[in-house]
């Protein structure tokens, strides 16, 4: 178990990732950046309102290769996706709470980029959120969602 | 070998667009900023293609001659790239969008403010009120997302699209998005989920005037993305014309050059490559592509000289089909604004902007266009009504008003094809402006002039409304998507080398959307290898 | 009701009022000059009287107003600023103006200025002595070309106590003596002029109409001797076409705004000029927003416009208010625009004596004597409509098949009619229903293939929708009459001759003022000048190889 946004939480999802066989089946072949956003919120103990942190997830066939945390907002250059959301709405999905599809249909998550990349690798992209959201065993040192 | 550049066109230019319509323009205006030199061809003496306003009936009154409706303003990524609002476009967003009244003197209205509508709905059926404000909720949920990929992407296919609502378990999250809407038309998606027939007819009426037949099957699948603008139609202030204007400066800022009155006569090729056009005055050459935003069967039939088109591409572009119903228009200059007797049950119809007069259930639609398609202009014609001047007022001299009255009506008329309008438009015209004249209690006396324009005037002002279709291909599955307008066109390249198609008869459709264009462009880059900068991920 | 913020700005060095030709002049000039100026137009199309539209229906091109380009070649915005380019294309028809007749007289022809004999030769077939006169007066009036280039192109002079300019009376009969003419033909009325110098009345019949065309005083008032030249020498020969409608003018005029980096704003109504002190600093816009102006206003609107309706009353002298209510209003003969769509291009009887006349691009039509060409020019100074309906068309499509629909033509044509305010609204409407068929039927007379079944739609473009459409007052398309009285420095009247006003900073570039109507964007290009002049900006009109 690792706390939430620490870098053993990532290192774990990581190798969840690396370690599925369904995703290395059906993983894109493209190499694929993507940006997550977490923006703070008044509920989140984690992110303060008015702060923000960024995390680049790069995807080369079935490897991480890239899973860091960024100092700011990726510029969006060779970005292929932006997934920004307040940091409640990704502990929630982190904490099996809030379904991420949905949060996605409801524009709860503000997607930016090439939706029919997604679409075209449905299967992955559903293998990869449910890893995020049901696998990922997490730590909440502050508290867990809905705190 | 091909004859001496004349000085007009210099040396020729890296790209030439064929057709100064939006799309058209607003692909050189993105290509000059990527440093190309661009010239946009065109045929008509002005430049903005549908964006096209004249003083139709009499001097001051304008009347936007085609496009006149803009649903995707705040949606579709082009103003803002090209900063169309600094060259002082405007718009208006009326607060009574549109509205339907009714042979028994009710009305109903569509506001800008949900509340009101469901209000407005809520008076002929409490419960298609609460469907229509879950629909619309769950709609806006979605709407970047599909406006972002169904629109401004180069198209994938309708089973791509249903494997991944299959995939994400979509069905299960959601309330109307289904797989089975690829099987539904948008009447069957309305009878499914609303009970009042006027409230149906109200639903059909808007997707009917964005070219979506109420009875094809299939088109449901587009129907959430098409309601999602629903409170989004936005009035050009001061005639759509406007956004061509801004558009051409743009493109002349940039150093770009838009030469109206020079019709396109070839595309000329070598060696399986476009390497200009033919025009009146001689040869201009197009060092790196020709975008044409000329209609798939004129590039392809008139354009390309058949030997440099193979016979797959010419079979499947002779198949293209286009819209069997087109638009009779009649404009009108009047003395002030109309006031409509079912006011007395909705005052806000009379601040409607769009108003439909006549359809009152789905089965009026197939009464319609059943008749549309036998050949026969819709005996007592179905109206919708537009006054821009309720909200743009500068639109006619102070005090009065502009009107256009639109009818669904066939192209080709049963027993004297489309020739039949010249002699039959003016009777057609005084049968619409009686309809409305019945619905209005102050028509008397409030028109001054009127101006017809028949489906055959459609085509011959802008020849890419063939058959007078507006869309410049029809609204149906096989002709949408990655159909759009062949499976070989759909993503924008032609089998000719750098020549590349841009305008409405390629994915996603006509209308002020710049999504075909701005598409066009995406491919075009990828091949060119440009810089995106105006993708902003 | 919302609306995306606009990326207007509210200030600017200079803010012309009026898009059309000399307000475009004007402001591209001073962008050139690196002055940051914003262009103001009303209408929803630049151009003003460069005008091009569809009345008719689809496909056929008709100039509304503008028709022929007479200073094209001399005109130095045109090649200062590349204007063909930037997609203003020029024809120069070989044959530029006829009449024809009725019966088996043959037309009399005018050809363009190079063209002398050929012109000559359709004289003579009625009156060797009118041949050999043309002949000498149209070969001096080419001569003449550098030296009425400059007076176009240059602002009047100041005048200065003690030193007072020649009076434009004297100028004439400077020029008249030139001419190898009686000084004392200009005091004399340009009927009087024609008829001394020609005697056969088919040839009077062409020049009297000829002489009505541009926006002079009346044919039989006296003192407009100047006229007659101008009219009748200077102008026919010179006429060139713009290929697509004279609207593709205005549209490289836009462009090479554009490239200067000038602010355009159109459907953008003025409502007041703003002025503190005595100083214009800005204007109110019809939707309230204002905008400042740091240096100057130049206004290309009309005089009344500009001083009654934008300044105010309240901020002139007495002796502007009266000058500028007594300001004169066009020619007591505008325009009626008729356009019509056709199957065939006229086919004229007299073609059968000389085909020149299908091919000449004024065509004259209507008139069987010179009394009646002469009642015509009467009848609008007495509010009457002329009759029988008569007109000069044009037939661009035969030379610019853009104009027209495959196969099809495009004819457009002016009647004289009276003053707007001379008919009501409804009179207007009854014209604009019945005078185009009555006219088309005369015209079957001349041409016999005008049946109405060639004609398949007519459009009646009236001095009530000159009005309306152009802010032309009375459709008056010289923007004031152009009368020996208000003319030169004294156009728009004395005092304001020099572009400048009494209002400090606010300048005129309209048709009021020197040199008057018609397509020469010399008031525009004037005004620049007298704008460097007094602000000191950069002189960028100058060039060694140019006088003016």
């Amino acid at each position: 178990m690792s706390a939430i946004y620490s870098q053993a939480w990532y290192d774990d999802l990581k190798r969840l990732i690396e370690g599925s066989a369904e995703f290395a089946a059906r993983a894109p072949k493209e190499r694929i950046a993507m940006a997550l956003e977490v923006v703070g919120d008044a509920s989140s103990p984690y992110v303060p309102a008015g702060q923000e942190r960024h995390y680049l997830i790069v995807l080369d066939g079935a490897k991480v290769t890239t899973l860091d945390r960024l100092p700011a907002r990726h510029d969006g250059r060779d970005l292929g996706f932006r997934f920004t959301a307040p940091a409640t709405v990704w502990e929630s999905i982190a904490a099996g709470l809030l379904d991420p599809i949905t949060a996605g249909l409801r524009g709860t998550i503000r997607v930016r980029g090439d939706m029919r990349f997604l679409m075209k690798n449905a299967d992955a992209v559903k293998i990869l959120v449910d890893l995020y959201a049901a696998q990922v065993e997490t730590d909440w040192p502050s508290g867990k969602p809905p705190y | 070998m091909a004859p001496e550049s004349v000085s007009m066109f210099g040396e020729g230019f890296d790209a030439i667009v064929i057709g100064a319509g939006h799309n058209g323009m607003a692909l050189a205006a993105y290509l000059l900023k990527c440093g190309l030199t661009v010239a946009v061809l065109e045929r008509r003496t002005e430049e903005g293609g549908g964006l096209c306003t004249e003083e139709l009936t009499e001097p001051n009154f304008l009347h936007n001659l085609h496009s006149n409706y803009h649903s995707l303003v705040g949606l579709s990524p082009v103003y803002d790239d090209l900063g169309l609002y600094d060259e002082g476009v405007e718009y208006a967003l009326p607060e009574v969008q549109m509205g339907s009244v009714f042979s028994d003197g009710t009305a109903l209205t569509i506001h800008t403010d949900m509340a009101a509508t469901h209000a407005s709905l809520a008076r002929f059926s409490k419960k298609d009120a609460d469907t229509w404000l879950r629909l619309w909720d769950e709609v806006r949920g979605y709407l970047d997302l599909l406006v972002q990929t169904m629109m401004f992407a180069p198209p994938i296919s309708v089973d791509d699209i249903t494997r991944a609502l299959v995939a994400w378990g979509v069905e299960e999250r959601s309330e109307f998005l289904s797989i089975r809407l690829r099987k539904m038309s948008v009447a069957e998606f309305l009878d499914k989920h609303f009970e009042h027939d006027r409230v149906k007819a109200m639903l059909a009426f808007h997707a009917a005037i964005c070219a979506y037949q109420p009875h094809v099957r299939g088109l449901a699948v587009s129907y959430p993305l098409l309601l999602g603008k629903i409170a989004n139609w936005h009035l050009c202030r001061g005639g759509s014309h406007k956004l061509a204007h801004a558009l051409l400066r743009v493109i002349v800022r940039a150093g770009g050059r838009v030469f109206p009155q020079v019709p396109v006569e070839e595309i000329v090729v070598e060696d399986g490559r476009a390497v200009g056009v033919r025009v009146p005055d001689g040869f201009v050459r197009a060092r790196r592509l020709v975008a044409s935003s000329v209609d798939v069967s004129q590039t392809f039939e008139r354009l390309l000289r058949p030997e440099h088109v193979q016979p797959a591409t010419r079979a499947a572009v002779a198949r293209v089909r286009y819209q069997d119903a087109s638009l009779f228009n009649v404009h009108l200059a009047l003395d002030g604004l109309p006031r409509y007797r079912a006011a007395a049950f909705d005052p806000a119809i009379d601040r409607a902007w769009i108003v439909n007069v006549g359809y009152e259930s789905l089965a009026d639609f197939a009464e319609d266009f059943d008749a549309i398609r036998a050949g026969r202009a819709p005996e007592v014609p179905r109206l919708n009504a537009a006054v821009n001047s309720l909200y743009d007022p500068t639109d006619a001299p102070e005090g009065k008003a502009t009107g256009l009255l639109r009818v669904f009506a066939p192209y080709a008329l049963a027993g004297g094809g489309a020739e039949a309008w010249d002699a039959d438009k003016a009777r057609y015209a005084e049968a619409c402006v009686a309809r409305w004249r019945a619905a209005c209690t102050n028509l008397d006396g409030l028109v001054r002039r009127t101006a017809a324009e028949s489906p055959l005037d459609l085509e011959r002002r802008m020849v890419n409304y063939r058959f007078g279709d507006w869309m410049v291909g029809r609204i149906h599955p096989d002709s949408l998507l990655d159909h759009r307008p062949t499976d070989d066109l759909a993503q924008y390249r032609t089998p000719i080398r750098g020549l590349y198609m841009c305008g409405a008869s390629q994915h996603p459709h006509g209308y002020v959307t710049f999504a075909p264009g701005y598409n066009c462009l995406d491919v075009i880059a990828d091949d060119l290898g440009l810089e995106k900068w105006w993708r902003r991920i | 009701m919302s609306a995306p913020a606009s990326g207007q700005r509210g200030e600017h060095d200079v803010l012309v009022i009026g898009g059309g030709h000399h307000g475009l002049t004007c402001s591209a000039y001073l962008a050139r000059a690196g002055v940051d100026v914003c262009v103001l137009e009303g209408r929803h199309e630049w151009g003003g009287a460069l005008h091009t539209s569809e009345p008719t229906g689809p496909g056929f091109c008709h100039n509304l107003h503008a028709n022929f380009m007479e200073f094209l070649h001399i005109m130095p915005f045109f090649a200062d600023f590349e204007l063909g380019k930037l997609g203003a294309r020029t024809l120069y028809p070989d044959i530029q103006a006829g009449i024809a007749f009725a019966d088996d007289r043959p037309p009399v022809l005018i050809y363009r200025n190079a063209l002398v004999d050929e012109t000559a030769a359709t004289f003579a077939r009625y009156s060797a002595r009118d041949a050999r006169t043309w002949q000498d007066l149209k070969t001096r009036a080419n001569l003449f070309e550098p030296a009425l280039a400059f007076g176009l192109y240059t602002p009047p002079p100041r005048s200065e106590p003690g030193r007072p300019f020649p009076s434009s009376t004297e100028i004439t009969e400077r020029m008249m003596v030139s001419f190898g003419l009686d000084a004392e033909l200009a005091h004399k009325s340009i009927r009087d002029c024609i008829d001394e110098l020609f005697e056969a009345p088919e040839v009077r019949m062409l020049l009297y109409r000829l002489a009505i065309e541009f926006c002079g005083p009346p044919l039989e008032w006296p003192g407009q001797g100047w006229a007659f030249l101008f009219a009748c020498l200077f102008m026919p020969g010179c006429w060139r076409m713009m290929v697509g409608g004279t609207h593709r003018l205005s549209g490289a005029m836009v462009g090479a705004c554009l490239r200067e980096g000038v602010t355009m704003r159109e459907s953008c109504r003025v409502r007041r000029i703003l002025v503190e002190g005595k100083r214009a600093v800005g204007v109110r816009l019809q939707d309230g927003r204002e905008l400042r102006a740091r240096d100057a206003v130049v206004s290309a609107i009309g005089v009344k416009d500009t001083f009654l309706d934008l300044v105010g009353e309240e901020h002139l002298s007495d002796y502007y208010r009266r000058r500028a209510k007594n300001f004169k209003d066009g020619p007591d003969q505008v325009l009626g625009t008729l356009a019509m769509a056709l199957c065939e291009a006229p086919h004229y009887r007299s073609a059968e004596r000389d085909p020149g006349i299908d091919r000449a691009w004024y065509q004259v039509v209507g008139y069987d004597t010179p009394e009646e060409m002469l009642d015509y020019c009467r009848a609008p100074h007495n509010d009457r409509l002329p009759e029988p309906p008569a007109a000069g068309v044009w037939v661009n499509s035969l030379w610019d098949r853009t104009q027209a629909p495959e196969g099809k033509h495009s004819l457009t044509g002016w009647y004289f009619f009276p003053r707007a305010s001379a008919l009501t609204e409804a009179g207007w409407n009854e014209v604009r229903r019945s005078y185009n068929e009555r006219f088309r039927a005369h015209f079957e007379r001349f041409a016999p293939n005008m049946t109405a079944g060639n004609v398949l739609a007519m459009h009646l473009h009236t001095p009530l929708d000159q009005e309306r459409s152009l802010r032309m007052r009375e459709g008056d398309f010289g923007h004031g009459a152009m009368g020996i009285d208000q003319l030169y420095a004294l156009r728009p009247f004395a005092g304001a001759g020099r572009y400048a006003t009494e209002i400090e900073r606010l300048y005129l570039a309209g048709s009021a003022t020197h040199p008057g109507g018609g397509v020469t964007a010399a008031c525009g290009y004037n005004c620049f000048k007298v704008m460097c002049e007094e602000l000191g900006y950069r002189r960028v009109w100058a060039r060694d190889d140019r006088l003016y």
